[in-house]
């Protein structure tokens, strides 16, 4: 029933967006600049950039407010143009965003303690650890993990917001999460033979 | 294969406690701005005369250097045998050469900027799909 009211709500706000209500599109933004900064952010690589194409694009979502005819959920349509629009600066900038070798990270011998130790770190310093994790994988991955397990967008979404096929979409999470698991075991395993 | 063993339940609350990045307190001032700034152009409005003013300063150089200018546009062939001929006017409107070649490149360059603009638009912009 909440989830209801607030997307019923949603429409309401998206409707008096379209009238050009200026409140109602500063409310719109306090709901999704978050999420789409955080987007930017782990395409962009740095803060300044990421809030230029965050507000570039909710500019873009402002003046193109009609085409939004409610196929699909607001915030799918609003990261789309955020997705592309840092695509098109990452391509204005000439930065190389193809992934990384994959070979060079898999093939790195590794030996690790097992995943109990993760759980009794304290949480700052798991937060440290996933930030450092996170930040290893290369930008793709990071969107793709970004949108299915921090803002729960289903794998049709993704592939809405990214323009990626399924299967792609299917075959980067599930290599993004091996990587980033990879990577947290990387880091624990170097902290705990620092103690040692 | 990685020893790691945190479930996709796991690793989801683990990212979600890691919470949303938050953008600079002025992140809404600016895009309201730009906002505004998208909403006062809009409402500018060009008057009509001046749209068929600019359209003929545009068009007219054009026809008039195809029709008098001396392009060919290779008429004469097709038409042959058809006994048909372009009619062309001998107008002399007693203005310098250099004022006409000045207007033309004038145009010219009206005519690329647009052609350019059109061109820089297209590659940068992605245009924004249906939702």
């Amino acid at each position: 029933m909440k989830g209801h009211n607030e997307s019923y709500a949603m429409e309401l706000i998206i409707a008096k967006v379209k009238q050009g209500d200026m409140v109602a599109f500063n409310a719109l933004i306090d709901e999704y600049k978050a999420m789409a900064f955080t987007l930017a952010l782990k395409l962009m690589k740095n803060r300044e950039d990421a809030e230029e194409v965050a507000q570039d694009a909710f500019v873009k979502a402002y003046s193109n407010i009609n085409q939004f005819e409610g196929k699909s959920k607001f915030s799918t349509w609003l990261y789309t143009i955020v997705y592309n629009t840092a695509l098109t600066r990452l391509r204005k900038k000439q930065l190389d965003v193809q992934d990384i070798d994959s070979h060079a990270v898999e093939s790195s011998a590794f030996q690790s303690e097992p995943g109990h130790e993760w759980r009794k770190l304290e949480r700052d310093e798991r937060s440290s650890y996933i930030q450092q994790a996170l930040g290893q994988l290369v930008s793709e991955d990071q969107v793709v993990i970004t949108l299915f397990y921090l803002n729960e967008n289903s794998l049709a979404e993704i592939c809405e917001i990214t323009n990626w096929e399924l299967s792609n979409v299917k075959v980067r999470l599930h290599r993004a999460r091996k990587r980033l698991l990879i990577e947290l075991e990387k880091l624990l395993d170097t902290e705990v033979r620092s103690l040692l | 294969m990685s020893k790691f063993e945190l479930s996709d339940k796991e690793l989801k609350q683990l990212l979600q406690n890691e919470g949303l990045e938050e953008p600079s307190l002025s992140f809404n001032r600016l895009i309201l701005e730009k906002a505004a700034a998208y909403e006062h152009a809009r409402s500018i409005k060009t008057p009509l005369a001046l749209k068929i003013v600019f359209g003929l300063v545009m068009v007219v150089p054009v026809i008039f250097i195809f029709i008098f200018g001396g392009v060919d546009l290779g008429l004469s062939d097709a038409l042959q045998g058809q006994q048909l001929s372009i009619p062309k006017p001998d107008l002399d409107f007693q203005i310098n050469n250099y004022y006409i070649y000045f207007l033309a490149l004038t145009v010219g360059v009206i005519w690329l900027s647009i052609i350019f603009n059109k061109m820089l638009s297209h590659r940068d912009g992605n245009p924004v799909k249906n939702g």
